[in-house]
């Protein structure tokens, strides 16, 4: 082999190996060097350059290689990813953007109308990038996790060891494992039959599946603005009285809600209770009506949601600890305008979350009756 | 009407496909080396091209169908495959399946 002809050859090779994973590819690489040889000795006429022209593209060699099934997300669930992936971008990137474009414009008023536009289409368009990149990482590594755990299930049937290697009694576990029947078209021996069909809910066990989309668009709106602009949620206060533009004007406070100093050590819990909401909710779209899974689901998440509750509202500073004074102050320069309320810090936070837990008890209570009195009972 | 070749190219090769395992098996009772397969399947009437079948030996290997060893008497390392007595288990079930896929197919066929 001509010093060319060896060059070539070693760069058809690097280029087939590298695309396979590590720990096959040098004897992957001996395969190919064999190969080649033996194909140019057989026909000398073509060259190496012939040779390496039927072995074809190196990228679909290496594809070749590849077991058949590998995917991120396979066919059964690729649908699905589709259309949540659809929900979750629209419901994060339109809003954000909106609002942080709002936001942005208003907070930068005074600077001048130019520079306000500006500094909200830059906040916008950031906010809405990064709120959709890390929407589409979500779903995606969810729904990757989901297809890997469903492959592992299904690889486990049958893997052969060396112990088949014994005489007898590895026809009788091919028999086994397989049933042939010969000749019959039939695939593997069913693992589904129809006694296995659940039942078809009762009207009253079904859950609306407009509602359970219009909480998961909801709570994926909150989530993201609470995110990526968290002082959007602020008070209003006028210092000289209300008049035309009163948002835009430099004459009034705009007071955050929430304690944006400590956001990064709330953020994370406000987040997670939203997320087991949403997860709550998810399930009851995926199963569609009333049944075990939707109310265990229910309990657990409601009760995990009034604990984070407690720790949000109770132990973790959430509200914006100047709101008592700012809004005394205001009370003082407005007189005593009938809107502007004390704060009373504790009270509020123990009404908050009474409200929460009663209106969560009441969810699961619904959910609970809901399922022992309509849910189908299981085959 | 480029779109029809390409599809009559396409069912060709699922058809082909679908039989390859059951080829190569049929080879591998004794041992045999990559190169020297695809030339005698080729002689036999079954062409197959080398960049299927070294795949295609690796898969069935991982399976436990085959066996490889590299040997290194001859100029140059080699890499022999044989079939497992597993191996051989499946070609025999295999080959059963076969004759009546095919009569019933000769079957079907001989109608029109």
């Amino acid at each position: 082999m001509s010093p060319r002809d060896q060059d070539l050859m070693e760069r058809y090779i690097y280029a087939v190996t590298r695309r396979l994973p590590r720990a096959q590819r040098e004897e992957i690489a001996d395969e190919l060097r064999e190969l080649i040889g033996d194909m140019l000795e057989a026909d000398p006429a073509a060259g190496m350059e012939g040779v390496l022209l039927e072995l074809g593209d190196p990228a679909e060699f290496a594809g070749r290689y590849a077991s058949p099934d590998q995917c991120l997300i396979g066919p059964a669930y690729f649908e699905n990813y589709k259309w949540l992936l659809k929900v979750v971008l629209l419901c994060a990137t339109i809003p954000v953007s909106l609002l942080s474009l709002a936001s942005g414009v208003i907070e930068h008023w005074t600077d001048g109308f130019y520079q306000a536009i500006v500094r909200g289409l830059t906040d916008g368009i950031t906010n809405a990038v990064t709120a959709g990149l890390t929407g589409f990482g979500a779903v995606t590594l969810v729904f990757a996790a989901v297809e890997r755990y469903e492959r592992r299930g299904r690889e486990g049937e049958r893997r052969w060891t060396p112990a088949d290697l014994r005489e007898e009694p590895s026809s009788a576990r091919f028999r086994e494992a397989r049933q042939p029947s010969a000749g019959k078209f039939s695939a593997s021996p069913p693992s589904w039959d129809p006694s296995g069909l659940s039942p078809v809910p009762d009207k009253k066990a079904r859950i609306s599946r407009g509602d359970s989309i219009a909480s998961i668009v909801f709570i994926v709106i909150f989530c993201a603005l609470l995110v990526f602009i968290p002082n959007l949620f602020f008070l209003v206060i006028s210092r000289e009285g209300i008049d035309g533009n009163w948002l835009l004007s430099s004459e009034i406070d705009r007071i955050p809600i929430f304690n944006l100093d400590e956001w990064g050590r709330i953020l994370p819990f406000f987040v997670l209770s939203l997320g087991i909401g949403l997860a709550d909710e998810v399930i009851r779209l995926v199963r569609g009506c009333y049944c075990r899974t939707v109310m265990v689901s229910g309990i657990i998440c409601g009760a995990v949601q009034i604990a984070l509750s407690v720790w949000l509202l109770k132990f973790l500073p959430l509200f914006n600890p100047e709101l008592p004074e700012r809004l005394a102050e205001a009370r003082e320069t407005l007189g005593e305008a009938a809107w502007v309320a004390g704060w009373n810090g504790e009270l509020v936070t123990s009404f908050l979350l009474a409200l929460i837990v009663l209106i969560t008890l009441l969810e699961m209570g619904t959910t609970v009756y809901k399922t022992l009195r309509y849910a189908p009972k299981a085959a | 009407m480029g779109d029809g070749k390409d599809l009559l190219e396409n069912l060709s090769l699922e058809l082909r496909r679908g039989t390859l395992t059951l080829c190569v098996l049929s080879q591998m009772a004794e041992k045999k080396y990559g190169y020297a397969l695809v030339q005698s399947l080729e002689e036999k009437g079954v062409p197959i091209d080398p960049n299927t079948l070294y795949p295609l030996l690796r898969r069935l290997e991982g399976q436990g169908l085959l066996a490889s060893s590299w040997e290194t008497d001859g100029p140059k390392p080699r890499k022999y495959y044989r079939r497992t007595p597993y191996g051989d288990e499946v070609y025999r079930q295999l080959k059963t399946l076969w004759a009546g896929l095919s009569a019933g197919i000769d079957n079907l066929l001989k109608e029109d």
